[in-house]
């Protein structure tokens, strides 16, 4: 019997949070509050369908065997389903505390990408697999846990720290260009990895992006590389557009600059548990708290980065964009610590050879 | 002129001090250090720092066969194959550790006295600070200080009161010791620097492997301390640790079957010939004695080891069965008999050659196991010798009245233990501890402080309402407005 109910609830999960990017971009243009309304009403519904995803694999690996069961957070797949899970948890509370749906279109998209990542990519396996006794441990929950739960506040500054660049933009300067290319990068990894979704159905050892900028034939990758020159173009000519259309919020500098420092004094103390989690649970596994394992050396980069971040703010002129910038580069750690580590890397958290 | 010099000359050491003071004391330099460290750490997660292998590999790609050796030896002598133990790496994490002493001990007398400063009546000058306050008049003095001091109660305050300047001041704040939340923090670093230094200067990690109901007393270093120097690279040990036995356990489950479940060894502590403390570690699950940790690493096949199970009927008399587990060299009694029996060779696994000879396969047993068993008899004196095996079942000994069989055979594991000694190791956990509650008190506790000032007018009195906070000033805010609220009713 194969134990793969579990993945129906995601993929529904999924494409509710594809309804509600769609949602939010039309609010996004049309100010329309209904549609805004369904945006909202299309994330709660994917966090429902996604909990159920989460509560019924645990539940499945118990089935499968007292020796098999196990939180769901133990491969690539698992850990970015519960990654895209707490960033919805995040968002949720952050939309409800500011009474603002803007913030969605900013947000969705990192969970979107991260489910159609593990959602599509052929060789990121989606079966229950017993715990290698490594990861046999209490210190599993609580160490994961609390990192994704920190990544995840990152996230959300993230997004708020794009919408506080774009607010702020006067003319077409360097930082105007920087936020262009951000938005302009997220597209072109969202139609790279459509393309692998729909062109790479078959399984044998195929790679993330193969139906785009790893393609072995060359006229696909000129074609690619091509495709992202113009999207990142059309981003850098278009952006005065999406100025325009978030301008029409209520999304004044100071609050987003406040919700983008807030979110990252929620997650700081989140990762610096989840950093201290891992060496409590190193030093009963392996007996050194500390190894400079690749994993562990990024995370320290992180958590150095942002305490960079909170200390900046108490110099003048480190607040409004430099603090934006740096919270975007940040979240650019953050996602090289989970995810460049384990799949560029070698060391003691690699998840072996896929993507 | 030239006492004017000579002053100058004077000042120069005390003045370069108090620079160098300064510079310590900067922010700036906080986040140029921090993000200098995070940088340079990248580093070390791309080029290896454990196998230099990896790195020639790395660099062949890159420069080619001709070059890599050159472009390897560059990397060691600028110290990046193990930059976390650098001199300049080192040097970065020492002026941080500078950086937050200087810092706190600068900053922290000024907010110690805020600290242990008792909140005073609201005077002129201290209004002039405050962001929130306001001013009404109400009819009755008396009931409405009763009244206020039920809301303030009601707000989570205790109110004190003081008369002063003619009026009566209410006074109330919470969370003073919120101030504190970042010094606790920055201790909290230099404590975990404290841990890791004890336990690089005294502390050292090794690894052994122990056979099946063997022994060891000694540790094979892999990690020195830097302040010890144990002869040999290895560390006697006090005790002995003996492993009675290694298991390796499995899923049973058709789609994981022979996947290891868990690697579980039976491990015994003997101090002074006596067994003090028997534990089955596993992965996550150490054995710990006077301070030093062992932990489940690895295992495998010790060769020459091998344990095979021959059982011995009796052919006479009563249909008797004994079960003999042997290694290669062992010679036991045969019970029910006079006889003594020795193990001159075995193996696991055979098949019948071409010429008709028994012919070793794999170390795997299937069944098909083989023993050359020497039979002694009452004096001593060898008897027969014959070669018992399921592939030549009529291979029995002449003259013994036994039918032996082989039952049993298990190749005898050894157990990779990894093992520890950090005497900084409670220091490191003290200083979490410390980062964890200093960050969650200077993040979400904040100082707050009201006031309300009650001025006896000509039938009634003036009221003024005043407060602040540290930090969080739109949470404050709202608080403020709801308190006026209640006051107001």
């Amino acid at each position: 019997m194969v134990y793969d109910t579990n993945i129906t609830y995601f993929k529904i999960a999924g494409f509710c949070y594809l309804f509600a990017m769609v949602f939010y971009l039309t609010y996004l243009v049309f100010r329309k509050d209904k549609i805004g309304l369904m945006g909202t009403i299309a994330v709660y519904l994917g966090f429902a369908f996604h909990t159920v995803h989460l509560g019924v694999r645990w539940w499945e690996s118990y089935q499968m065997g007292q020796d098999i069961g196990h939180i769901p957070v133990s491969n690539l797949f698992e850990s970015m389903s519960f990654g895209a899970w707490t960033i919805m948890l995040m968002y949720m509370v952050v939309e409800k505390k500011y009474n603002n749906r803007s913030f969605g279109v900013f947000v969705t998209p990192v969970a979107l990408l991260a489910m159609a990542y593990i959602g599509f990519a052929p060789n990121v396996g989606k079966e229950i697999e017993p715990l290698v006794p490594a990861l046999q441990s209490y210190w599993l929950h609580i160490h994961v846990i609390t990192s994704f739960l920190g990544y995840a506040a990152f996230a959300i500054s993230f997004g708020v720290s794009l919408m506080y660049l774009i607010v702020t933009t006067k003319e077409k300067d360097a930082i105007y260009t920087f936020w262009t290319m951000c938005i302009g990068m997220v597209i072109a990894l969202a139609v790279a990895l459509g393309l692998d979704g729909l062109f790479l159905s078959q399984a044998g050892g195929k790679h993330i992006l193969e139906a785009s900028f790893r393609s072995g034939k060359p006229i696909v990758q000129i074609l690619s590389f091509a495709g992202l020159a113009a999207i990142l173009g059309l981003s850098w000519a278009f952006g005065t557009g999406i100025k325009d259309r978030l301008a029409a919020f209520a999304n004044t500098s100071e609050m987003l600059d406040e919700v983008g420092y807030k979110t990252i004094a929620v997650g700081f103390p989140l990762l610096t548990l989840g950093i201290i989690t891992g060496a409590v649970w190193a030093n009963e596994a392996w007996g050194t708290y500390w190894g400079w394992d690749p994993k562990e050396t990024w995370s320290l980069i992180t958590w150095l980065f942002y305490a960079a971040y909170l200390h900046a703010r108490y110099t003048r002129g480190w607040r409004g964009s430099r603090a934006a910038i740096l919270s975007i580069v940040g979240f650019l750690a953050v996602v090289f610590t989970y995810l460049g580590v384990n799949l560029l890397l070698s060391g003691l958290h690699s998840y072996g050879a896929s993507g | 002129m030239e006492e004017k010099q000579a002053q100058q000359q004077e000042g120069l050491p005390a003045r370069f001090l108090s620079g160098v003071w300064k510079f310590f004391t900067s922010l700036k330099l906080t986040v140029f250090t921090l993000i200098s460290l995070a940088m340079v750490s990248i580093i070390g997660t791309v080029i290896d720092q454990t196998d230099p292998a990896k790195n020639m590999q790395m660099l062949m790609d890159l420069f080619g066969p001709q070059d890599a050796p050159a472009a390897l030896d560059w990397l060691v002598r600028l110290g990046l194959t193990d930059m976390y133990h650098s001199w300049w790496f080192v040097g970065l994490l020492t002026m941080l550790c500078a950086n937050i002493t200087v810092c706190s001990l600068e900053r922290f007398p000024g907010v110690w006295k805020k600290v242990t400063t008792v909140q005073g009546p609201l005077t002129g000058d201290t209004l002039k600070t405050l962001s929130q306050k306001k001013e009404f008049k109400v009819s009755g003095a008396a009931s409405f200080k009763a009244k206020a001091t039920e809301a303030m109660k009601a707000a989570g305050f205790t109110p004190r009161e003081v008369e002063s300047g003619g009026a009566v001041h209410l006074m109330a704040e919470n969370g003073k010791f919120s101030r504190l939340g970042v010094y606790i923090t920055h201790t909290s670093v230099i404590v975990i620097f404290i841990g890791a230094m004890i336990g690089s200067f005294w502390g050292y990690k090794g690894y052994v492997q122990i056979v099946e109901n063997g022994s060891v007393d000694q540790v094979s270093l892999v990690s020195k301390p830097l302040l010890k120097k144990y002869p040999g690279d290895v560390v006697p040990l006090s005790f002995r640790v003996r492993c009675d036995k290694f298991e390796l356990a499995t899923h049973q489950q058709a789609r994981f079957r022979g996947m290891p479940s868990d690697y579980l060894s039976t491990l015994t502590v003997l101090d002074g010939d006596k067994e003090v403390l028997t534990k089955m570690i596993q992965v996550n699950d150490p054995l710990q004695y006077k301070g030093i940790r062992f932990y489940q690493s690895s295992y495998g096949q010790a060769p020459g080891m091998a344990l095979m199970t021959v059982r011995a009927a009796s052919q006479k008399g009563g249909f008797s069965v004994h079960d003999y587990p042997m290694k290669k060299g062992d010679r036991v009694k045969l019970e029910g008999s006079d006889y003594e029996m020795e193990v001159m060779d075995m193996a696991a696994d055979v098949a019948l050659g071409p010429n008709n000879q028994l012919v070793a396969q794999s170390d795997q047993f299937k069944g098909r196991g083989a023993v050359i068993l020497q039979f002694f008899d009452k004096g001593g004196n060898p008897a027969d010798q014959v070669v018992i095996s399921s592939v030549i079942p009529d291979s029995q000994p002449q003259n013994i009245p036994f039918k032996f069989t082989i039952t049993g055979y298990r190749g005898p594991y050894y157990t990779g233990l990894q093992v520890s000694y950090d005497p900084g190791v409670w220091v490191v956990w003290l200083g979490c501890a410390l980062m964890v509650c200093g960050i969650l008190v200077a993040f979400f506790m904040f100082h707050k402080r009201v006031w309300v000032k009650i001025e006896e007018t000509g039938g009634g009195a003036l009221v003024t309402v005043a407060g602040g906070a540290n930090k969080n000033r739109h949470a404050f805010e709202r608080e403020f407005a709801k308190l006026l609220e209640r006051l107001q009713a």
